[in-house]
């Protein structure tokens, strides 16, 4: 979004009316990242009242290519507000605004984390276990937000087999582009063959993975990125966070290229209870492979439709054939006896 | 004859030049746009070097197939979505097996143009 040059000083207006206070904003500068959405830094000072100090925020609003799969930004204030009530380690929400008078478009208003969640320097430095089992109590911490929260009404009911619904969605998005994608096609029928039915459904992040989340000085301060959260199978999350394809410089450490999975899988089990079904995980790496595909194949679809030129979008599509290799080789070790990530 | 106007070659030297003169002196954002331009840069000088790698892969179409009419690349790919998605293929037959090899070899032969180094890694 191109910053209209009074957008500060309506922000400046607005967030003076919410505080009950002169307030000034400093350093208002666009954070790196974000193809979906897009992060705006900033100095507040509040001179008066219970938040009189200096605050380091970012205002989260959409970008020009948001995708529909995504939630609003209210909707994800108010995923932010639950996750950050039940303990989760988010940026603490502190306004959302959908007056389009203020900022142009919907945003909302959270605390600024430190440290850096750049996947590609991440997974370059030494392993880091105690990331890796942090991680894994925070996403059980997630798990354990159910369906019936008034909270998060807007999510919907739960869906009958959170497997085949997300089947369905991928091949809605495939047909969308018009394009044949026959090996994409074989890696959906296989998950459909082998569909996991789904007893106990959990608010799923849908985008936990290396590259979402915040660390500073080797330990975690925030999970990022709720635009995609959901009711689902607390697998679909693990699959996402272990597949493969997010493991960046690191494909050899199964934990989002930081660690092994074990210590992922230990700090889950350690905050839940829960034990996690190792083979399980198997089916949810190939959906993880095969989602990232689909959407590999959107960006892709939105730069040579024309709707987007980009040379990024561009390029995303040149990650769709290392996923089919990917999803095809997975489908036919596991025929063979062989399932691993 | 030495062709003055070769294409891959004015691509490999323009590679050259911007890996070693220009990407050591940029920064931040610049520098994340430079190297972007030179991955696809090298996408590009891969599928020079590749040549035609649709001819095998419509010719393999055909023998699974065995279409009557339209024997376009992207019919045939059609043709073999619909069938799949439709269950014509069942797991661990021959067919599917025969099938699966051959969507492997195309994602194969993409891959050494899109990312010739994943396959190096575990």
């Amino acid at each position: 979004m191109g910053l209209r040059d009074d957008a500060v000083e309506k922000l400046q207006i607005f967030l003076s009316e919410h505080y009950q206070s002169s307030v000034k904003i400093k350093n208002f500068k666009k954070l790196s990242g974000g193809a979906i959405q897009e992060n705006w830094g900033f100095q507040l000072t509040v001179d008066e009242g219970p938040s009189k100090g200096i605050h380091n925020l970012v205002l989260r609003c959409d970008a020009p290519s948001s995708v529909s799969a995504s939630h609003s930004r209210a909707d994800e204030y108010r995923l932010l507000r639950t996750a950050f009530d039940a303990g989760v380690r988010v940026p603490k929400p502190y306004i959302v605004c959908t007056d389009h008078q203020i900022f142009g478009v919907d945003f909302f208003i959270m605390t600024r984390m430190a440290g850096i969640a750049h996947g590609h320097i991440m997974t370059r430095g030494p392993e880091n276990p105690e990331l890796a089992y942090d991680l894994g109590r925070q996403l059980a911490k997630i798990h354990s937000l159910k369906p019936g929260l008034e909270s998060l009404d807007f999510l919907g009911p739960e869906k009958g087999n959170p497997a085949l619904a997300l089947i369905k969605l991928y091949c809605r998005y495939l047909d969308e582009t018009g394009l044949p994608y026959p090996a994409l096609e074989w890696g959906l029928k296989w998950l459909e063959n082998h569909a996991p039915k789904t007893s106990d459904q959990v608010l799923c992040h849908r985008d936990f993975r290396t590259g979402n989340y915040m660390v500073d000085d080797g330990k975690l301060t925030a999970i990022l990125d709720w635009e995609f959260s959901g009711w689902g199978d607390r697998l679909e999350d693990i699959g996402w966070f272990t597949a493969r394809c997010w493991r960046f410089k690191s494909p050899e450490r199964s934990a989002g290229g930081i660690a092994d999975a074990e210590d992922f899988y230990q700090g889950y089990e350690d905050e839940s209870g829960y034990q996690i079904n190792k083979t399980a995980v198997f089916y949810w790496q190939v959906m993880a492979h095969v989602r990232w595909a689909v959407i590999a194949v959107q960006q892709n679809w939105r730069h040579v439709s024309g709707v987007e030129p980009s040379l990024e979008l561009a390029l995303t599509g040149h990650v769709v054939p290392e996923l089919e290799w990917q999803i095809l080789t997975m489908i036919k070790n596991a025929s063979k006896g062989v399932s691993h990530g | 004859m030495v062709d003055q106007l070769n294409g891959k070659a004015l691509l490999d030297i323009a590679m050259e030049t911007l890996k070693t003169n220009v990407v050591g002196q940029l920064q931040g954002d610049a520098k994340y746009q430079t190297l972007m331009v030179a991955s696809a840069m090298a996408i590009v000088q891969r599928q020079m070097d590749a040549g035609d790698i649709e001819i095998q892969e419509r010719n393999d179409l055909i023998s699974l197939l065995k279409p009557d009419g339209d024997k376009n690349l992207e019919t045939l790919n059609r043709q073999l979505a619909v069938k799949i998605r439709a269950g014509d293929f069942v797991e661990s037959s021959v067919d599917a097996r025969t099938m699966q090899d051959h969507l492997l070899n195309v994602a194969d032969i993409k891959l050494q143009i899109s990312n010739p180094g994943y396959k190096k890694i575990p």
